[in-house]
């Protein structure tokens, strides 16, 4: 079964706690998981779908943008639109960079 | 993924997929004060491959100095497919990361960039302002 699973990365809002990666997804309300690593993240989130779900799972993962400006330090939404001519095509970018200095 | 070129610059930003560098090539920073703290910027450029495409990835990036790590931190990366890929086509990716480095003593200074295993190291000096040789006038 494929999980759409979106994922986020967040600031503590301490800066003695490093950011955390968290997941989420529509196919199962309420589920989330975290880690303090995007691999870790992904290895949990795989097995407790799987647990709740009772069948294997293939996930899906998408980061979320947290701001839609694409510009330093900010997550640059898809700009998946025109680009000028002569120049290089768009790119579908999220950056999400740095949420924390921790 | 590799990170094929990283630098430090007074700021960055990104637009298009592409990278718009102010002031790039430092390599020392002069701080009147110590303790003290120096800003500034890593920008670089990494290279996907198609399968690296449509997925979440971790940056992780830190400053070390006389052997220990003096700040760190981390984000996300995620690009998508563009509509038109060209067979065997990699992708460049353009970063920026805006760093703020405490500064305990003068001398040396790295900033690790990695992105799950892709690395770069971009040395800088700190220097007091009293050793900074300008040019001659006139």
């Amino acid at each position: 079964m494929q999980i759409d699973l979106e994922v986020h990365i967040e600031a503590t809002g301490d800066r003695d706690e490093p950011a955390v990666w968290w997941a989420e997804t529509e196919q199962v309300p309420g589920f989330s998981a975290s880690a303090p690593h995007l691999a870790e993240l992904l290895e949990r989130t795989e097995a407790a779908l799987s647990d709740i779900l009772g069948d294997e799972v293939t996930l899906k993962p998408n980061l979320t943008p947290v701001e839609s400006a694409d510009s330093p330090g900010s997550a640059g939404a898809p700009n998946g639109g025109a680009s000028d001519e002569g120049k290089q095509p768009a790119r579908n970018a999220v950056r999400v960079f740095p949420p924390a200095l921790v | 993924m590799e990170i094929v070129t990283a630098l430090l610059c007074d700021s960055a930003s990104t637009r298009e997929g592409l990278l718009h560098v102010l002031g790039g090539g430092i390599t020392r920073l002069f701080a009147p004060e110590i303790p003290g703290a120096v800003g500034v910027t890593l920008a670089a450029m990494a290279r996907m491959d198609e399968e690296e495409l449509d997925l979440p990835h971790e940056v992780n990036f830190h400053v070390e100095h006389n052997g220990e790590i003096v700040q760190q931190g981390m984000g996300g990366l995620q690009v998508n497919r563009p509509d038109r890929l060209e067979d065997g086509e990699r992708l460049l990716v353009p970063l920026v990361i805006p760093i703020g480095v405490p500064i305990t003593s003068y001398g040396r200074y790295a900033v690790v960039v990695d992105i799950e295993g892709a690395r770069q190291e971009v040395e800088f000096w700190v220097l007091h302002p009293d050793e900074q040789v300008l040019p001659p006038i006139g």
